[in-house]
């Protein structure tokens, strides 16, 4: 009866039975190698199949040798060399009265990751045989990003393999990540929701902040120059593209010719934007089971409906004034048609431009709370929403320029239809943002 | 009214806009969702996904005893495709899981039923097979998978009147390709080649998956070879091959078939690939390398064999009759006669038969292996080994008569039937007054 629980407790230890070659791929990435864990886990049959030839470190590094040259792996569109730097063989009891062999083997590949840096990774050896396959990778003072393999390997390392009936052997033959500069420290801001474009463009600055944000210290002028950091990277926020509704809260602002609706408008996004992050982070950090992904659609629809309103409601306010010019009630319409509507559309279009959180902004706010600095974390956000109202406020003032020397000349024509045009524009932009976040959520 | 007819172009470009937008934007919808490239010839049914969309549904429904039945068999399918027998317990497990549920008239799952029924063939428990698929076929008569389970399990019982009434039951309820292929080993068994090819053509030009059709050619393959024609036999191994790269009994096969064409090379890459993915073909490389004299080689593909029955047998799973057969040609004819003795008491088929009279004959019985290799003979249809067979035993008795005839019938079968086994009946023919 012992006997025959524990062979079948050796025979569980192979998912794929006693003839199964099972491989094991772990790379570690660092700023300026790439080490390769290698462990090949052969069941009983495949053992005695091919039982080593000579002392056994003689056959490891041989074996090790042949696994390096059917390793591919590409960084940067180059390919990589590979180094042994040890090798081990050794047997394991198996089932029967049988033996099980584990080779090991660590490689090592030079590799500079002073930006992000593609790699690919592929293990051919003895790529034809069944088996269980694991390849795993993790960042060692450099972050991965777009990584299709886990960090963690879940038979630990070939040693336990989850034997339920609801899990396939892994067959995972290749691994596809991005290396970049920065810390993998802690979780918290590889999950955030959302990390698109933006971040990726505004990267450099983010992971800089972020360094500072962590720092060991936060001295008075480092803590200055990360607030400074934020401001920068708002302001490069505000201006990136996919923001098109504040740069038309902005231009509206300046149609209105008041330097006054400008600053309202800029104050209400900053306002708006960094309530948003705070909610959204706090949101995030109380339940983990909210996803940021969904509530960020969901605001992006709110966001687009807002403006969409806005848009139809200006665009009708235009049709009536433009029937009242042609029943000749009008005079010198052309200048203040809008005012009816004035600050409130414009204030409205303000906060669906906040509405949105920014993603980086969020990461920002979770590093910090992550590493127990909330407040400084609240503080940069709310650096983060005036660099933005400075952008906002910077467009606002250079249409303003543009539109009095435009206007001033042959443009004065079309005067009668702009109001029209801005509306249609207003509504457009609105329909589109809607779209797109309802497309992103189905 | 003219205002409007003014705006209608602005509306007109708005509308416009708005479809564009939807359409084009990134994230909008002509983006997403792009098909994946099609896959080149076959169906684009996936096992792999199959099983895993089945699990990710049982983890969310766990009760769902038709989901667990199915995801039972698509564990034993996978045993079948990969070799592995690993599966086996996965199945068990799936199937038990959904035989526990309860169904709404408080009757197990009948697709669970039959599902251990197959896996009981699949663990040479052909008599378990069999009370399965006649619990399935109480409940459910006209469930023509059990069909299947039962035409197999009296196959290989030796019970082959009732395997033809199975079969007929399924044929007539489901001509696919699992009852088509089956109907062409009853048809070779009773030694009728041609109906056997004409069942299998019929069944390869059913459309299926890749490995489905790579099972068909191979069988039609396997006829070919049986019948002493091993370049058309080639042909459906790497047609078989070329549709699933990884079917491993059309690699042995091919091997086989290149050895018997002097390809001795390519044959011997072949086979090596075939047991470095499954073990099933140990015995038959080893018999190779020992005729082309690498004894160390044929030895350590012996030992494998010897290890892989091990296992089995810590598993708690004999093949009497793969163990017996071994033991017979390369190992203790006593206890090979032990094994086969055994296997006889729980099956009375053909190939039971015929490899009982073999070990009864390297043990020197040669009267009593006479009538088993006779039995074995006489309803095992076209077969150039039980012929052979026959005839070394005849040659033993001092028949000289018979066995010329036994001897010249196997060679005129299947020249190539084995290495060894046909230059020695050569050798006995020629040495025959």
């Amino acid at each position: 009866m012992i006997t025959a629980l524990a062979a079948a407790a050796v025979l569980a230890a192979h998912p794929l039975g006693n003839f199964s070659i099972n491989h094991y791929d772990g790379l570690t990435i660092h700023h300026d190698r790439i080490e390769h864990l290698a462990i090949v886990d052969l069941a009983e049959i495949p053992t005695l199949q091919q039982p080593p030839t000579g002392p056994a470190d003689t056959h490891a590094r041989r074996a090790c040798a042949e696994l390096r040259d059917a390793v591919r792996a590409q960084a940067g569109g180059r390919l990589l060399t590979w180094r042994v730097t040890d090798a081990s063989f050794a047997y394991r009891p198996g089932a029967a009265g049988l033996r099980t062999s584990r080779l090991t083997c660590h490689l090592t590949a030079p590799l500079r990751v002073d930006r992000p840096l593609a790699l690919t990774f592929a293990n051919g050896y003895r790529g034809d045989t069944v088996g269980w396959r694991e390849i795993t990778a993790k960042g060692h003072g450099v972050r991965l990003r777009d990584s299709d393999v886990p960090a963690k390997s879940v038979s630990g390392e070939l040693r336990d393999y989850p034997a339920d009936l609801l899990s396939s052997p892994l067959d995972v033959r290749q691994a596809r990540l991005t290396a970049e500069p920065g810390d993998s420290g802690s979780g918290a801001p590889a999950d955030v929701p959302g990390v698109d474009a933006v971040t990726r463009y505004a990267g450099l600055l983010a992971d800089r902040l972020n360094t500072l944000i962590g720092a060991d210290r936060l001295t008075v002028p480092l803590g200055l120059l990360a607030l400074l950091l934020s401001l920068a990277l708002g302001a490069v926020h505000a201006a990136m593209p996919g923001h098109g509704k504040t740069v038309m809260a902005a231009y509206l602002a300046g149609r209105q010719r008041r330097l006054l609706d400008a600053v309202t408008v800029a104050a209400t996004v900053t306002a708006t934007h960094t309530a948003g992050v705070l909610a959204l982070g706090m949101l995030v950090t109380a339940a983990s089971a909210i996803a940021g992904e969904v509530v960020l659609s969901w605001l992006g629809v709110a966001s687009g409906l807002l403006i969409a309103v806005i848009g139809a409601g200006l665009l009708r306010s235009a049709f009536r004034s433009r029937t009242r010019h042609r029943h000749g009630h009008g005079h010198g319409h052309g200048q203040g048609h809008g005012h009816g509507r004035g600050s409130g559309g414009v204030v409205a279009l303000a906060v669906a431009g906040g509405l949105v959180p920014s993603p980086s902004a969020l990461v920002v706010l979770l590093g910090a709370m992550a590493l127990g600095r909330t407040a400084f974390g609240v503080l940069t956000v709310v650096c983060y929403g005036l660099g933005m109202a400075v952008t906002l406020l910077i467009t606002a003032l250079a249409l303003r320029r543009l539109s009095d020397l435009t206007l001033g000349g042959r443009m004065q024509r079309l005067r009668p239809y702009s109001a029209a045009m801005t509306a249609t524009l207003v509504l457009l932009v609105g329909t589109g943002v809607t779209l797109r976040a309802v497309a992103a959520l189905v | 009214m003219s205002s409007v007819r003014r705006l209608l172009p602005l509306l007109g470009c708005m509308l416009l806009g708005c479809v564009l937008l939807t359409l084009y934007a990134p994230g909008g919808l002509l983006r997403r969702d792009e098909p994946p490239p099609a896959p080149a010839d076959w169906s684009p049914y996936d096992l792999a996904g199959s099983i895993e969309a089945a699990q990710t549904h049982l983890r969310r429904q766990p009760d769902d005893a038709a989901v667990w039945a199915s995801l039972g068999s698509m564990y034993l399918e996978q045993a079948r495709r990969t070799t592995d027998t690993a599966y086996y317990g996965k199945a068990q497990g799936a199937f038990e899981r959904s035989l526990r549920q309860p169904t709404g008239d408080g009757q197990p799952y009948i697709d669970a039923v039959i599902g251990m029924g197959a896996l009981a063939n699949a663990r040479h428990d052909f008599a378990g097979a069999v009370r399965w698929a006649e619990q399935a076929r109480k409940e459910a008569p006209f469930r023509w998978a059990l069909y299947g389970v039962l035409t197999d399990a009296y196959l290989e019982l030796g019970q082959y009147e009732q395997a033809e009434t199975a079969l007929r039951r399924m044929l007539d309820g489901r001509p696919d390709l699992a009852s088509f292929t089956r109907a062409a080993r009853l048809e070779h068994l009773r030694g009728r080649p041609g109906p056997a090819r004409e069942v299998l053509r019929r069944a390869c030009a059913i459309p299926g998956d890749a490995a489905e059709y790579a099972f068909c050619q191979w069988q039609l393959g396997e006829l070919s070879w049986n019948n002493g024609d091993p370049r058309t036999a080639l042909t459906a191994y790497t047609q078989a091959l070329a549709a699933d790269p990884e079917h491993v009994a059309s690699r042995a096969s091919k091997a086989r078939a290149e050895a018997a064409r002097g390809h001795t090379d390519q044959a011997l890459r072949d086979y090596a690939t075939a047991v470095a993915r499954s073990p099933s073909f140990v015995v038959e490389y080893g018999e190779l390398l020992e005729h082309l004299g690498d004894g160390d080689g044929a030895r350590r593909q012996y030992a494998v064999f010897t290890a892989q029955q091990k296992l089995l047998a810590a598993n708690g799973a004999v093949d009497g009759l793969a163990m017996g057969m071994f033991e017979a040609n390369h190992g203790d004819a006593d206890a090979a006669v032990r094994h086969l003795r055994a296997e006889w008491k729980r099956r009375r088929s053909v190939e039971v038969a015929d490899a009982l009279g073999w070990a009864l004959h390297q043990a020197e019985r040669h009267a009593e292996a006479a009538t088993y290799a006779a039995r074995a003979d006489a309803l095992g249809g076209r077969n150039a080994l039980f012929a052979y067979h026959r005839g070394e035993i005849e040659h033993a008795l001092g028949h000289t008569a018979a066995a010329r005839t036994h001897l010249s019938r196997a060679l005129s079968i299947n020249p190539h039937f084995s290495p060894a086994g046909a230059t020695r009946a050569r050798a006995l023919l020629a040495e025959m007054p």
